[in-house]
C-alpha cells in the first residue's frame, strides 16, 4: 500500500514537471514577443508603438533578456518558493490575477457539473426505465443533438433569445457594476442572475454525456440478478429504483464527475468569452493575444493542478464508494 | 419511420426558435423607431461606454494600447498639447518662449492648479516628472529624449534645455504627463504601484477600477483648471456583444461596421458620426529579399495593377479613402496633391513589366523572366487583411504576376515584418504617418524606423529631405520640403498605401450629443471636456 502511494506521488510529480516545462516553452514558441506591437487590428484599438529604448528597458525589467535556459531555472526556482512571477501586461503578480479570476470559473464549472449530473442522471434513469418507448427515444435524440452543439454557440443563442430578445438576463459580466446592494441576499441574487445563462449553456452542453452514461449504467444494472431478487421480494417500484438500482448505477457517474472537470474548464473558456465573464477563460484569451508569458504559464499551471486534484479525488472517492476496488 | 418523424419535429423546433429570436429582435427595433425626436443633449450626468481592462490609468499602470492611454489622459495633463490641426495649445503651461538658437524653452506654468488631492501643482512637480520618468520609463511617451536639462526659474516658471533644435519639440511635449512629486517620490516600482495612485490634475478623478471585471468609473473634478466637464460621470462597463449592449441601452455609444449601419440610418433616435482616420493598410515590398522589387518601374507596375478604388468599394464597403502613393493622407496639412497617383491601369502595368523583360511566352497568363522563371511572390498578411490580400492577388494576376497568400496571426506577421522575413506584406497601422519609416535615419522613436533598412530601400535624398523638414521652422518652407519628399516617394513607391479607413460611431443624441467631431475614439478626453 505504501509502495503504491509512493509511485502515485512520483507519477503526479513527473506530470506536474512535464506540464511546467511545456507551459514554459509553448508561449515562447509563438512568434513575436510581448513588446512587439507594430500594427493594430483596426483604427479603434490604435497601437502604441514602443521605441527600441523602451523595448530594451522592458526586456531587462522582466528578465526576458536572459538566455532561455536561465529564465527556465529562475522560473522553477521561483515556483518552488511559491512565486508565480509578475505579469508583463497586467502589471500585477500572477498569483494575484489568477486568484481573482479563479473563483468565478470554479463557481461556474462546479454549478454546471452539479446541475448536469443531477439532471442527466434523472433523465438517464427515466430513459432506462422506459427503454425503447417514446420517452426514451425522444430523450435520446434530444440529448444527442444538444450535446453536439458547441457550448459557445449555445451561449450565443441563449444570449440572443433571453438576454437581448426577452431582456430577462444581463448581457455580460458577473455582477451589476457600481450598484449599492441593500443586503447580502440581493448581492447573491445578482451573482446568480448574471451566472444563469453561462451556467445553463455549460450545463446543457455537458448534459448529453452524463445522460448517456446514466442511461447505459442504469440499463446494465436493471438486468442484474440482484434486481430480479428485489422485484421478486415484492418491493415497491420506487424503492427498487432508488435504493437498489440507482446506488449501483451511480458508480461510473461519480468517476465521470471528477474526470469531466478538465474538459468543462475548456468549455468554460469559450462560454466566458461569449458573456465576458471575468473568469480564467477571458484572461487566457487576452494573455495569449498579448503574449504575457508569466500569466499564460500561471493559468495553465493552475488548470493542470485543478485537473490533477480532481483525478486524485476520483481515485479516492471511487475507492470509498466501491468496496470492490480497495480490497 | 418514427425516428425520421421526430427528427423533422426537432428541426422545425430549431427553425421556430431561430425565427422567434428574429421576431423578438425585430419588435425591439420597431419600438425604438416610434420614440419621439429629441434635441441633442450637450451635457450629461452619466455616460456608459464599453469597458474592458486596459490597465490602471497612470502613465505606468496602463497597458500599451490606445484605450489605456486615453483613460490615463482623463486623469493626467501634459504641459502643452496639439489640437486637431496640429497647433500647439496650452495645458498646464500657459505661455512658452523659445530662445533664438532654439535650444532653450521657457515655459510659464498655469497658476492655482491643484492635484486631485488638493495639493498645489508647482515647478517642483515638473522637475520631478522629468527626473522620475527619465529613471523609470513610462509605458509610452515620457519626456522627449532630446531634453538635456529641466530647471525651475521660480515656482511658476521652468526652463528646458534641449540637445539640438527641433521644430517638433513642443508638440512632442504633449505625450509627457505631469505626475505629483508627493505621491511618487518614494515609489521604486512604479509598474506595480496601483493603489490610490491615480492622482493627476486632469478633468476626471478615478473613483473605481476593477481589473477582473474591466470596469472604470471617472467623476468630474470640480477644481479642474479648464472649462467645466460636460459629463459628470463616465462609467466603463463590460459589454460582451457591443452591438446588443448598445441597443439595450447598456452603453451609450458604439463604433460600428458598415454592415450594420442600416439599423441606425434614417432613425431620429440615433446619430451616426463618420471620421476619416490616418489608419491605413499598406503593401510593403521587400527589395532585399526579391531583387526584382528593387526596380522602380516594377513597383510602379504593381501600383498601376492594384485597383485601390475597387478595394475601397469591395473590402471597406466604401468606408475608406483610397491610398495616396505619397503615403500621407489627403487631409494631412503637408499633403502634396501633385504627386503621381497611378490610377488603375492593368495595360500600363503589363507594358512596364514587358519593358523590364518579363514575357508570357507560353500564354498561361503569368509572366516569366529571361530564364523562364515564373513571376511569383509570397504575400504575408494577417487574418484581418486576408480578404484584402485575395483581391490584390486577383488584381496582380490580371497583370501577369502570381501571388501566393500566406495568412498568419497578427503577432507572427509583426515578427516576420520586423525581421524582414517576407516578400510582400500587408500591414495595418495608424499613429500619424510622417514618412520616417522610409528613411535610414536611426534613433527615431518608432521601432519600425528600421523598415527602410529591412526592406532594402535606401535613398539619401529622402533622408536629407526628411531631416531638413524636421529642422525647418517656416511652415511654408516645411510644406514645400514635405511636398518634394512625397513627390519622390510617390514616384519610387517603396511602399503602397492601399486605403485609409473611416471610422463610424453611433450614439443616442437624447442621452448625450457632445461627441467630438475631431477624434473618433469614444473614450477620448475631447468628448467630455474643452480644456
Amino acid at each position: 500500500m505504501r509502495q503504491k502511494t509512493r509511485t502515485k506521488f512520483i507519477e503526479y510529480a513527473i506530470t506536474i514537471w512535464v506540464v511546467i516545462t511545456l507551459n514554459f516553452l509553448l508561449p515562447r514558441l509563438i512568434p513575436g514577443d510581448p513588446f512587439l506591437i507594430l500594427t493594430s487590428q483596426d483604427a479603434e484599438d490604435e497601437e502604441i508603438v514602443l521605441s527600441e529604448e523602451q523595448r530594451e528597458f522592458l526586456f531587462q525589467y522582466y528578465g526576458l533578456d536572459q538566455p532561455v535556459y536561465k529564465q527556465y531555472f529562475i522560473y522553477l526556482r521561483e515556483l518552488v518558493r511559491g512565486n508565480m512571477g509578475f505579469s508583463v501586461y497586467y502589471k500585477q503578480p500572477v498569483s494575484q490575477i489568477v486568484m481573482h479570476r479563479l473563483p468565478w470559473t470554479i463557481f461556474m464549472v462546479l454549478s454546471a457539473v452539479f446541475l448536469s449530473t443531477l439532471i442527466g442522471t434523472i433523465l438517464g434513469c427515466l430513459s432506462a426505465w422506459h427503454r425503447e418507448k417514446w420517452v426514451d427515444k425522444s430523450l435520446f435524440l434530444f440529448m444527442i443533438i444538444f450535446s453536439e452543439i458547441p457550448s459557445f454557440l449555445l451561449g450565443l443563442i441563449l444570449l440572443f433569445v433571453f438576454a437581448a430578445g426577452l431582456g430577462l438576463f444581463p448581457l455580460a459580466g458577473a455582477v451589476t457594476h457600481f450598484a449599492d446592494f441593500q443586503s447580502g441576499w440581493e448581492k447573491i441574487w445578482d451573482v446568480i442572475h448574471h451566472a444563469f445563462l453561462p451556467v445553463t449553456a455549460l450545463t446543457i452542453s455537458h448534459l448529453g454525456g452524463t445522460y448517456l452514461l446514466g442511461r447505459n449504467s442504469m440499463t446494465t444494472v436493471l438486468e442484474k440478478d440482484y434486481l430480479r431478487t428485489a422485484w421478486a421480494k415484492g418491493l415497491p417500484k420506487k424503492r427498487v429504483i432508488f435504493r437498489h438500482a440507482l446506488k449501483n448505477a451511480l458508480l461510473p457517474i461519480v468517476t465521470r464527475v471528477f474526470l469531466s472537470l478538465g474538459s468543462l474548464v475548456g468549455g468554460a473558456i469559450l462560454v466566458e468569452n461569449v458573456f465576458s465573464y471575468p473568469g480564467l477563460g477571458t484572461l487566457m484569451r487576452e494573455s495569449v493575444r498579448v503574449q504575457d508569458y508569466p500569466v499564460i504559464q500561471g493559468i495553465f499551471l493552475v488548470v493542470t493542478i485543478c485537473v490533477l486534484v480532481a483525478n486524485f479525488f476520483a481515485d479516492v472517492v471511487y475507492r470509498k464508494i466501491d468496496p470492490r476496488v480497495s480490497s | 419511420m418514427p425516428k425520421k418523424r421526430s427528427l423533422t419535429v426537432i428541426i422545425s423546433l430549431i427553425v421556430l426558435l431561430t425565427f422567434s429570436c428574429g421576431l423578438l429582435y425585430g419588435c425591439k427595433s420597431d419600438e425604438a423607431k416610434e420614440t419621439s425626436k429629441t434635441e441633442g443633449k450637450k451635457t450629461a450626468d452619466v455616460i456608459k461606454l464599453a469597458g474592458g481592462d486596459w490597465g490602471y490609468p497612470t502613465p505606468y499602470g496602463l497597458y500599451p494600447r490606445g484605450p489605456g492611454s486615453r483613460k490615463m489622459r482623463l486623469v493626467y495633463d501634459s504641459l502643452v498639447s496639439t489640437d486637431a490641426d496640429g497647433k500647439i495649445v496650452p495645458k498646464l503651461a500657459t505661455e512658452w518662449k523659445e530662445s533664438d538658437d532654439g535650444l532653450v524653452y521657457t515655459l510659464k506654468l498655469r497658476s492655482k492648479v491643484k492635484w486631485h488631492d488638493d495639493k498645489p501643482f508647482t515647478s517642483d512637480d515638473v522637475i520631478f516628472s522629468y527626473e522620475y520618468q527619465k529613471k523609470y520609463l513610462p509605458v509610452s511617451g515620457g519626456c522627449p529624449d532630446a531634453v538635456k536639462q529641466v530647471e525651475a526659474v521660480n515656482e511658476q516658471t521652468i526652463k528646458i534645455q534641449i540637445e539640438e533644435p527641433d521644430v517638433d519639440f513642443l508638440s512632442n511635449l504633449s505625450s509627457w504627463m505631469m505626475i505629483p512629486k508627493h505621491i511618487w517620490e518614494n515609489v521604486t516600482d512604479p509598474n506595480n504601484f496601483t493603489t490610490d495612485a491615480a492622482v493627476g490634475t486632469g478633468p476626471y478623478k478615478l473613483t473605481d477600477y476593477s481589473k477582473e471585471h474591466g470596469t472604470y468609473r471617472f467623476v468630474a473634478n470640480p477644481d479642474f483648471w479648464g472649462s467645466k466637464p460636460r459629463v459628470k460621470e463616465i462609467k466603463f462597463v463590460p459589454a460582451g456583444e457591443a452591438v446588443l449592449a448598445f441597443e439595450q441601452g447598456e452603453i451609450d455609444r458604439n463604433s460600428v461596421t458598415p454592415d450594420i449601419l442600416s439599423r441606425y440610418e434614417n432613425n431620429p433616435e440615433y446619430r451616426i458620426m463618420s471620421y476619416e482616420t490616418s489608419w491605413a493598410y499598406r503593401l510593403y515590398f521587400n527589395m532585399a529579399k526579391r531583387p526584382e522589387l528593387a526596380e522602380k518601374s516594377f513597383r510602379q507596375a504593381i501600383a498601376y495593377a492594384v485597383n485601390r478604388q475597387e478595394l475601397v468599394d469591395k473590402i471597406a464597403r466604401g468606408n475608406a479613402v483610397p491610398g495616396s502613393p505619397g503615403v500621407l493622407h489627403p487631409k494631412n496639412e503637408y499633403y502634396n496633391s501633385k504627386a503621381p497617383q497611378y490610377s488603375h491601369d492593368t495595360k500600363k502595368a503589363k507594358e512596364l513589366l514587358n519593358s523590364l523583360g518579363y514575357k508570357d511566352a507560353d500564354t498561361d497568363g503569368i509572366l516569366k523572366n529571361s530564364q523562364g522563371e515564373r513571376l511569383s511572390f509570397q504575400l504575408v498578411c494577417d487574418d484581418g487583411s486576408a480578404r484584402l490580400a485575395e483581391v490584390i492577388k486577383q488584381h496582380l494576376a490580371e497583370a501577369g504576376i502570381e501571388v501566393v497568400i500566406k495568412s498568419v496571426d497578427m503577432k507572427t506577421r509583426d515578427a516576420r515584418f520586423k525581421d524582414g522575413d517576407y516578400e510582400l506584406c500587408i500591414n495595418g497601422s495608424g499613429n500619424g504617418e510622417d514618412l520616417s519609416e522610409l528613411t535610414n535615419i536611426s534613433g527615431k522613436g518608432r521601432a519600425t524606423s528600421t523598415t527602410a533598412k529591412t526592406m532594402g530601400y535606401n535613398n539619401p535624398e529622402v533622408d536629407k529631405l526628411y531631416t531638413a523638414q524636421q529642422k525647418e521652422k517656416d511652415p511654408k518652407k516645411r510644406k514645400e520640403l514635405m511636398g518634394k519628399l512625397q513627390q519622390i516617394v510617390a514616384e519610387e513607391v517603396p511602399k503602397l498605401t492601399i486605403y485609409y479607413t473611416k471610422s463610424l460611431a453611433v450614439h443616442r443624441p437624447a442621452v448625450y450629443d457632445g461627441w467630438s467631431e475631431d477624434t473618433y475614439h469614444s473614450d477620448s478626453r475631447s468628448n467630455f471636456v474643452d480644456d
